[in-house]
């Protein structure tokens, strides 16, 4: 049963994927201006696949968001606002972005060794952690 | 921290700061060294003292930093809100890519300037305040952090920074650039309708405006188009984004007007102006200048040819008077 499922894990992504293909009319034959932002994406049938697969993505965001501990909906809105390019790029890197936090904070978990390390980094001018260190570097 | 206690018996002292040394001077030489040294600096002095400050609390150095750009651009924004909207529980952060967002929802233009230091200086010197992504730790111990980049002093080889709990953070160029690469030098200004990035090309002006526009209305936009086609008069692109934001405003005889401006210049892109100019002209009833234009489109061809091709075709059977036969009939 396990492998079973593990086997069609790619079954919801196909079914989405046919659905949206079949419910989205195609536009090209229609007399009509060129969007700011089909011309943004490429060509016309290029804009529509990046518009699918960008609806993908954005589900893979949303479920990563929630998986961080974000609250769903509020996740939904903040999917909601990232470009195409943004959520494609999320959906792949997530978990490698970096997250501006805090040197606050950090100093509480921090251990001896990387303590020193930083404090004599920062001393040198290579790193710019502790408030307090005046830089010897001119 | 578990194999250097059983050593503490020899006294580490020596060797963690020996160890502390070579760790600094390889992080050092792994990256690329700093790109512009304060004696080469050239620019002059800037220090711009009405962007505000909001010492961050616990994690939220990027709703504060947000909060500072924003506030300077004429959206009070307040940090702690911000942080409700954009923590990421798990990571104890925020992400580049939902700040981003998070100013575009704002009716804000975020720019990402690029990853040159006298990129950014170019744009302290525009009056124009920089977030930036540092990474104040080392590569492989990272400690992430947003900052605002408010002033550079050429003669002391500094930067001043809105940063932490420090309304004025000064640093040296050559520290801060070490931090800065280790964020991969990514830099954003934030900027109210109309303002332009010192260092924008029309090519990224244009996806930024793109992807603000996929979130508000085009009276939004329309400032920073304009500001935008007359910085780059050459750029097809921009006057299309004009052209369609004036469209969507039902202004059809000033987009029709900017579109024949750019054609008028020999910009780039022009099939595609042709095809809307021909719609909107389509639009105001004059068919004659419609289909001329919508043949030039045809005519010069490209990616959007089939959307061409239909609205010749509208235009043409419209203009014979057998609306019937205009749906697609392909």
């Amino acid at each position: 049963m396990l492998e079973l499922q593990h086997r069609h894990r790619w079954l919801p992504g196909l079914i989405a994927v046919v659905f949206v293909l079949t419910v989205i009319p195609v536009p090209a034959t229609q007399a009509k201006m060129i969007s700011t932002q089909a011309l943004a994406a490429g060509a016309a049938a290029d804009a529509e696949r990046a518009r699918i697969a960008a609806m993908l993505e954005r589900d893979e965001v949303h479920a990563q968001l929630v998986a961080l501990g974000v609250d769903p909906q509020a996740a939904r809105n903040r999917v909601a606002a990232l470009s195409d390019a943004q959520a494609r790029a999320l959906a792949k890197h997530i978990d490698n972005m970096p997250a501006g936090g805090s040197t606050l904070t950090f100093l509480v978990g921090i251990g001896l060794v990387v303590f020193l390390v930083l404090l004599v980094t920062d001393i040198l001018g290579f790193t710019d952690v502790f408030p307090f260190v005046k830089k010897t570097v001119h | 921290m578990s194999e250097f206690g059983g050593a503490r018996a020899a006294s580490p002292w020596p060797l963690l700061v020996l160890c502390a040394g070579l760790l600094a001077l390889a992080g050092c030489a792994s990256q690329n060294g700093p790109q512009l040294l304060a004696s080469t600096l050239t620019v002059p002095p800037v220090e711009l003292l009405d962007v505000p400050f909001y010492p961050q609390t616990a994690y939220h150095c990027g709703p504060a930093a947000l909060a500072t750009v924003l506030g300077w651009s004429g959206v009070s924004a307040d940090p702690e809100q911000l942080g409700t909207e954009l923590y990421i529980p798990a990571k104890h952060g925020v992400l580049q890519a939902e700040l981003l967002a998070r100013a575009r929802r704002s009716r804000r233009l975020a720019y990402i300037i690029p990853p040159q230091l006298a990129e950014l200086l170019r744009e302290l010197e525009s009056g124009h305040p920089v977030l930036v992504l540092q990474n104040l730790g080392l590569s492989w111990y990272p400690i992430w952090h947003y900052a605002v980049v408010v002033g550079v002093q050429p003669i002391n080889g500094n930067l001043v920074l809105r940063s932490g709990d420090e309304r004025r953070h000064v640093v040296t160029i050559e520290t801060f650039e070490r931090t800065w690469a280790r964020g991969e030098r990514w830099g954003i200004v934030v900027l109210p309708p109309g303002e332009l990035p010192a260092t924008a090309t029309a090519v990224r002006l244009f996806q930024s405006l793109a992807d603000l526009e996929t979130q508000h209305d085009p009276t939004t936009t329309l400032p920073s188009w304009r500001a935008a086609v007359k910085r780059f008069p050459k750029d097809g692109r921009l006057a299309l984004g004009l052209a369609n934001a004036l469209y969507e405003s039902d202004r059809l005889a000033s987009a029709a007007a900017v579109l024949k401006a750019a054609l008028e210049r020999q910009t780039d892109w022009s099939a595609v102006l042709y095809n809307n100019l021909a719609q909107i002209e389509a639009d105001r009833g004059n068919w004659a200048v419609a289909e001329t234009a919508a043949t030039q489109a045809v005519r010069l061809g490209g990616p959007f040819l089939s959307t061409f091709r239909a609205t010749l075709r509208t235009i043409q059977c419209r203009r014979a008077g057998k609306p019937t036969d205009c749906e697609p009939a392909l």
